[in-house]
């Protein structure tokens, strides 16, 4: 943040008024937020109350990092899009909503997953960052390169019914390495798509993750370091732990620069009776001119979202049915060529492959993609309504 | 009887209830009492004997990696809360 703090416009004086006016905050506060940058990784359910209130608030710089577009799905509750902006990049939508709250926000858009290659960049060139991210390789990515760089990570994080908050700023406290040094296998980390998020829990979490980057901004009051809020929506409990600092942990123990990003590999405990692919080597196979049998397990909202080229939809419930009433694999499926076969994030395809298996499938066919079409980072094809026949015993 | 809290993602193992009274003087009695009669929550929980790394076992707020870890005593007044890391946003 720069020595001197720029002034306030006539208008900003008007428009923040309300801000002005608490004297635990006044023009001080408020210059420490326009002369402030946060970076938003994910402009999803939590991404998106998080933009629009630190817009609205006066954050000088916002950076937002998101590679999707906008689907019907998300609109349960990504509210920064809408309508209008199906099918539009998300960085987009939510920049146009930011830009109407507030004109003089400064909107940097990085349309990109985050990766390890591109993250040190990313996030070296803001103060504050927002997790808001919907996977585990991702979140521990902005953890490690936080910790690297010296930046605090205001965490959220949601699922069904509860919402979990800290700041990890491991300069102080914890990192998120030391309360989990690692992520759960695959079958225990359902995600959003597969266990159901309430659609106003992200907007719970989220803004009180743009509290804590604004606290963290303006230095007022006491951030949540050291400390995870824990909500629960069901019975509406606020609590909160008090979290240990590792001195054993796998990043922040390091010294800074011995920090080394990689992205964690989302397996499974119990791994399908056939082999696994990663993302990487199926991008590498197809670009290679490889046509192999890709079925798509997911359900047809998810499929109506993207797909990886070339993929039939043969939604999970469907094939359980087929195999319960005694049918087999239908369809291009039934030959002998291996069957790449995807959920959104593993579960359900690890799933599918045992169930085949268990009915009678060769598993050295059935090759399962580890991490779903969440790791998925090659081309997405729009979903071909011929590929997506029903399923019956012709396929 | 100490009261352990259970996150909405394992309330299956437990009817679906928010808060479970379980007999134990430590943590880890307790949680052998909690899990006695439901092994898959047992195996969701710990890996060879210890916590897995995505959960987190608190007592009266505290993380139990700050007290005495699985072997923390614990009092019948006491709260335990179970914490597993969740990635949903």
């Amino acid at each position: 943040m720069p020595d001197t703090l720029p002034e306030l416009s006539p208008s900003e004086l008007r428009r923040f008024g309300r801000h002005l006016v608490m004297p635990e905050f006044g023009q001080a506060a408020q210059r420490r937020l326009k002369a402030g940058s946060v970076l938003l990784v994910g402009c999803g359910g939590l991404g998106s109350p998080t933009a629009l209130y630190l817009a609205a608030a006066g954050v000088g710089r916002i950076g937002l990092v998101d590679p999707d577009r906008v689907e019907e799905t998300n609109l349960q509750r990504q509210i920064a899009h809408g309508h209008s902006t199906l099918g539009r990049p998300k960085t987009e939508s939510a920049a146009a909503r930011m830009r109407d709250l507030n004109p003089d926000v400064t909107i940097e858009r990085h349309d990109v997953y985050l990766t390890e290659e591109n993250a040190l960049a990313l996030i070296g060139g803001y103060d504050v960052v927002i997790d808001g991210t919907d996977n585990f390789p991702t979140r521990y990515l902005v953890n490690d390169a936080c910790v690297r760089l010296g930046k605090p990570n205001v965490f959220g994080g949601v699922l069904r019914f509860d919402g979990q908050l800290s700041v990890f700023d491991a300069r102080q406290g914890p990192c998120y390495r030391c309360l989990f040094p690692a992520p759960p296998p695959v079958e225990l980390a359902p995600n959003c798509a597969e266990a159901g998020v309430l659609g106003v829990l992200p907007g719970v979490i989220g803004t009180l993750q743009a509290t804590e980057a604004i606290k963290l901004l303006t230095g007022i009051g006491t951030p949540m370091i050291g400390r995870m809020l824990i909500y629960d929506g069901l019975t509406l409990g606020f609590d909160s732990i008090t979290l240990a600092k590792d001195p054993n942990c796998p990043c922040c123990s390091l010294p800074r620069e011995e920090i080394v990003l990689r992205t964690e590999r989302m397996v499974c405990a119990a791994a399908p009776p056939g082999g696994t692919i990663t993302a990487a080597e199926l991008e590498a196979l197809l670009a290679a001119g490889a046509a192999p049998l890709l079925c798509d397990v997911r359900n047809p909202a998810e499929w109506a979202g993207g797909v990886i080229p070339g993929a039939r939809l043969r939604p999970k419930p469907d094939l359980d049915s087929l195999l319960q009433a005694g049918g087999s694999l239908p369809g291009p499926f039934a030959g002998r060529d291996p069957v790449v076969v995807y959920c959104q994030a593993g579960l359900r395809s690890a799933a599918v492959i045992r169930a085949l298996v268990a009915a009678g499938h060769d598993p050295a066919l059935l090759i399962d993609l580890e991490g779903g079409f969440a790791a998925w980072r090659g081309p997405r094809a729009e979903p071909d309504a011929a590929l997506a026949a029903p399923l019956s015993a012709s396929g | 009887m100490p009261v352990v809290l259970v996150p909405s993602a394992l309330r299956h193992y437990t009817g679906q209830q928010a808060r479970v009274s379980v007999p134990g003087h430590t943590v880890a009695a307790i949680l052998d009492s909690l899990t006695a009669e439901t092994p898959e929550m047992r195996s969701h929980l710990f890996a060879a004997g210890a916590l897995r790394h995505f959960v987190v076992v608190s007592k009266n707020g505290q993380d139990i990696r700050l007290l005495q870890g699985l072997a923390t005593p614990v009092a019948a007044a006491d709260e335990i809360r179970i914490l597993a890391s969740i990635a949903g946003g």
